[in-house]
């Protein structure tokens, strides 16, 4: 959006047409030489178009142009953006993604599960522009891939990079929640959620998911536990980032429904399946709509002042007609 | 006074062959007024010349002039603005360069600058901190949290094996610093810089345009002494240059300080005992944290100024051309 700071200085704009008229159209002015045609009696009499006039046209264009964007200059144009500012902290969100290889299965069109949960929670992000949120994947292991931040870019840029079986082969729910938990502690937020995505049953890691949810319970951590896949066999098609190889196959494996609704409802959250892209994505939704915090929002105006570059045209405008008029055609002032 | 775009007052020096030119036309003007005129009426007419052309072109020239002053952007004098923003957001931006492992600081400059962040960070509270490394490249170890537990992993993982590229690329590391503040909160946003700032040079003036457009406050630390040291390989040894003489690492502590005053923070050096007491007293007071109303001094810009006196030289080059001088003309 464009605004002037001084727009009372466009008031100088108004002597504009009478100095076009004095320099221009005046008869009595200075430097002429006058001559009477009224004894003619021929055709009208015009000037020939030569090069000469169309360059001293050009001159004087630009030179009432410079003079226009001189004011405009002192006006102070300036481009402003809308910034929003959250007075209010909003929810630290923690989302926990399995990478184990079984998210390959085919089973959630067109993309795999893994894919297909990467699309959509990067919907959800974009919906959450005033929260922290964070990323924890795991396997065999589990990591930290961001804390909670509002740094929303980087945070989708660390997503797309996530890959499946780099933490190993396994899936150790209870190290992803625990780490998660872990994390979200270290915050400030009042409000703290985990997202927990996985398709299959805990298998690795030191740390039982009904623990890590006990110990996420006690630190006023609400988890939300989504359990992915159908329940029918799904090809599955997923390459070893460590060794390279590919490995094909059809999974049968199914998500342990009760140690999920057991982990969500020990911290007070909820347990949702998800057997496509579209239930997936309303799963997401649910979650959406129930973790609303009341938002006091500031907007902040970032001005960027351009009266330079429009100085800079409206001098290079004034030196052409000086050097058309002056120099180039040696017009007498 | 202080010009935002000192080097646009090169212009000035175009302006001498323009006026030059001018002005040798205007002394055939003269020699062809008397080829017109004859000798006898030639000081009858040199009063209109002089006053319509060469007086006309120098008010151009000094129009002309004035416009430039304008673009080079003057500022003087201050004026207070309210400041909105309470808090902080720091970018700790970390050197990992080969340099950094001199030991004019105990152990080194590298584990010295890790105990001063982390001390920085530990005493001040409602803050977030993200930590970028950097050599002749840079990686965001973490990126803008409250997240204690990730700072102190990312302090943790500081070292030079981060970041493969060599050399200390200060202006790259800077502008992906400034580009790594969320925004959305009405915190301040301060990079704090540990570095030993041994190539400081170059045209860093858009950098500082961006900085200060992007309300980013620049604190330095110097992490070494002016006289510097010889840089210990793991290998054991020191660094030596192509010749096979030790390389000796100082800090550029003048370019630390023009960083640091240009972004309108403030220079600290590691030697200091008290440097953290400084970093954090001076952090809390940029945090204004608590306070009810907060004022912030800004220099106040005046190229209107100029623009105006540029408007009416031209105005009166208007009025000398199309006035009627005497009978002649």
């Amino acid at each position: 959006m464009w605004v002037l700071d001084k727009p009372i200085f466009l008031l100088l704009l108004l002597p504009i047409p009478f100095l076009v008229y004095l320099r221009h159209f005046w008869t009595k002015r200075g430097g002429r030489v006058m001559m009477s045609t009224s004894m003619w009696d021929g055709e009208v009499f015009r000037p020939p178009a030569t090069v000469q006039s169309a360059m001293l046209r050009v001159a004087h264009l630009a030179y009432w142009l410079g003079w226009v964007l001189l004011v405009l200059a002192l006006a102070g144009p300036t481009r402003t953006t809308r910034e929003r500012i959250y007075l209010t902290r909003g929810i630290d969100i923690m989302i926990v993604l399995d990478q184990s290889a079984s998210m390959a299965a085919e089973d959630f069109r067109p993309g795999n599960r893994f894919e297909t949960a990467r699309t959509v929670i990067t919907r959800f992000i974009g919906d959450r522009p005033g929260d922290h949120i964070g990323l924890v994947g795991f396997s065999a292991e589990a990591a930290l891939r961001v804390p909670p931040t509002l740094d929303h870019d980087y945070l989708r840029g660390e997503l797309a990079r996530m890959a499946l079986m780099e933490l190993g082969d396994g899936t150790a729910i209870g190290m992803g929640v625990a780490l998660s938990a872990l994390h979200l502690q270290a915050g400030g937020a009042e409000e703290r959620v985990i997202v927990l995505l996985t398709d299959g049953v805990n298998n690795a890691g030191e740390i039982s998911p009904i623990s890590a949810a006990e110990a996420a319970a006690s630190a006023g951590i609400r988890i939300y536990a989504i359990g992915v896949g159908s329940a029918r066999e799904a090809p599955i098609e997923v390459r070893d980032p460590e060794t390279g190889q590919l490995y094909r196959g059809i999974v049968r494996d199914s998500y342990d429904e009760n140690a999920l609704r057991r982990i969500a409802e020990l911290s007070g959250g909820q347990y949702f399946t998800a057997s496509s892209a579209g239930t997936l994505q309303a799963v997401f939704e649910a979650i959406g709509t129930a973790q609303t915090v009341e938002r006091r929002v500031r907007i902040h105006v970032r001005r960027e002042h351009v009266y330079r570059e429009i100085l800079m045209v409206a001098l290079a405008l004034l030196l052409l007609d000086f050097l058309l008029r002056r120099i180039v055609l040696r017009v007498a002032p | 006074m202080r010009f935002e775009y000192g080097r646009a007052l090169w212009l000035l020096l175009a302006l001498v062959p323009l006026a030059g030119g001018a002005y040798l036309l205007y002394r055939r003007s003269l020699s062809n007024l008397t080829y017109l005129v004859g000798q006898h009426q030639r000081v009858a007419f040199m009063e209109a010349l002089t006053f319509k052309r060469f007086v006309t072109g120098f008010l151009f020239h000094v129009a002309l002039a004035l416009g430039v002053v304008a673009i080079a952007d003057p500022h003087w004098g201050e004026q207070s603005i309210e400041d909105e923003r309470r808090g902080l957001e720091v970018v700790f931006l970390m050197d990992v360069s080969n340099s950094m492992l001199a030991e004019d600081v105990a152990p080194n400059r590298l584990a010295r600058s890790r105990e001063v962040a982390r001390a920085v960070y530990a005493r001040l509270s409602d803050m977030a901190a993200g930590v970028i490394a950097f050599k002749g490249d840079e990686t965001v170890i973490s990126p803008m949290t409250e997240d204690s537990v990730a700072f102190e992993r990312a302090m943790d993982i500081l070292s030079g094996a981060l970041v493969s590229t060599a050399g200390t690329d200060i202006e790259a590391a800077l502008r992906v610093a400034a580009d790594s503040f969320p925004g959305r909160t009405e915190r301040r946003k301060v990079v704090l810089l540990f570095t030993d700032g041994q190539e400081i040079s170059g045209n860093y003036r858009g950098l500082f345009r961006n900085l200060r457009g992007l309300d980013v406050t620049v604190v330095t630390v110097a992490t070494g002494t002016a006289a510097g040291s010889m840089i210990p390989l793991p290998t054991g040894g020191v660094l030596r240059d192509l010749d096979g003489n030790p390389v000796v690492a100082g800090v550029d502590l003048d370019g630390l300080e023009t960083l640091a005053a240009e972004t309108g923070g403030k220079h600290f050096s590691i030697n200091d005992a008290a440097v953290v007491n400084q970093l954090t007293d001076y952090l809390e007071e940029v945090s204004a944290k608590g306070r009810s109303v907060v004022f912030r001094v800004r220099e106040t810009p005046r190229y209107r100024l100029f623009v105006v006196l540029s408007v009416s030289m031209l105005v009166l080059s208007v009025l000398f051309e199309i006035r009627r001088w005497g009978r002649v003309v």
